[in-house]
């Protein structure tokens, strides 16, 4: 039987943070909006909610005067993305 | 992008698209950093030559050597301020913190040796030879670890050639062969054009049509 998708990571932009974040040691707001090109507000939105399941963590610094803010994956997130990745390709080979 | 839900293919489609774009690409002015400690090297060690020749190879002109340092450092925090932004607009990979580690490995070691060998000067022993040997051996073990992880060939041959010569100059000084001024400062020079002129060349030449 087909495991189901994880329904936090089976979404556009969540999954598109996620994949950038398995493939960089953390990466700024800045970078990842560029990236995804999706709006301030929304891309907050998406990382608390990433944020509240444990996958990513967020941390507000300063750079000078200028506020950054860095985005980096967990472990549990790490899982959660590899665990997501051998779904996909079940579903894949059997479709 | 949106909070749209995706099908297994664009889900794929998706996360290979991110992680192509997250590659870790090459930056203008990447091999500024070589090219600086590079170029320090290489000209303070014909200072500290054309001086031991002229002074009759005083000893005391081997303090010229610590201009390596001054120098070296108050560039490279020029350079690093100015590279701040760059934290900003891109991702710190994991190459990234190899590499800094291993750098910061090698500063440390350096540091240290050059503190030891401080030390034995102050009781009247005769030590540049060891800083000499260490400058070899360190840079050359650096840069070529630097080509390994960064897969750069220009890197791995010059940081061998430094750690062959620094071998070489190690066992001339366990055999008691004298080190002479005309031939062991043009290979100080060479083994920095080598380890980190040329390289910080290459690097600075791919990053420029990369981008």
């Amino acid at each position: 039987m087909l495991k189901e998708l994880n329904p936090l990571l089976h979404s556009q932009l969540r999954l598109a943070i996620m994949s950038i974040l398995m493939n960089c040691e953390e990466a700024s707001f800045v970078y990842i909006k560029e990236q995804t090109q999706a709006t301030a507000g929304n891309l907050s939105v998406q990382l608390d909610k990433l944020v509240a399941a444990g996958y990513i963590t967020v941390e507000k610094k300063f750079q000078g005067k200028k506020p950054l803010t860095l985005c980096s994956i967990t472990d549990s997130g790490r899982q959660a993305f590899e665990e997501y990745v051998t779904a996909l390709r079940d579903y894949l080979e059997v479709k | 992008m949106e909070e749209k839900r995706l099908n297994s293919q664009e889900s794929l489609e998706l996360i290979a698209r991110m992680i192509n774009k997250t590659k870790r690409q090459l930056h203008i002015g990447q091999g500024n950093l070589l090219l600086w400690w590079g170029y320090t090297s290489a000209i303070v060690g014909l200072l500290v030559g054309v001086s031991l020749l002229l002074t009759g190879g005083n000893k005391a002109c081997n303090w010229l050597w610590f201009l390596i340092w001054i120098v070296g450092g108050i560039g490279m925090m020029v350079m690093k301020r100015k590279d701040k932004d760059r934290i900003e607009k891109e991702p710190f990979t994991y190459v990234d913190r190899i590499t800094s580690n291993l750098w910061g490995t090698i500063g440390w070691m350096f540091a240290l040796g050059t503190l030891m060998s401080i030390g034995f000067l102050c009781f009247g022993k005769d030590t540049w030879v060891v800083m000499l040997v260490f400058a070899f051996l360190l840079a050359g073990f650096g840069c070529s670890m630097q080509g390994f992880i960064i897969q750069e060939k220009s890197m791995v041959v010059g940081g061998a050639f430094a750690l062959v010569a620094g071998t070489f100059v190690l066992c001339c000084v366990l055999a008691g062969v004298k080190l002479a001024i005309w031939w062991v400062i043009p290979l100080f020079i060479l083994c920095f054009i080598v380890t980190m002129i040329i390289p910080g060349h290459v690097l600075n030449a791919k990053a420029k049509k990369q981008c």
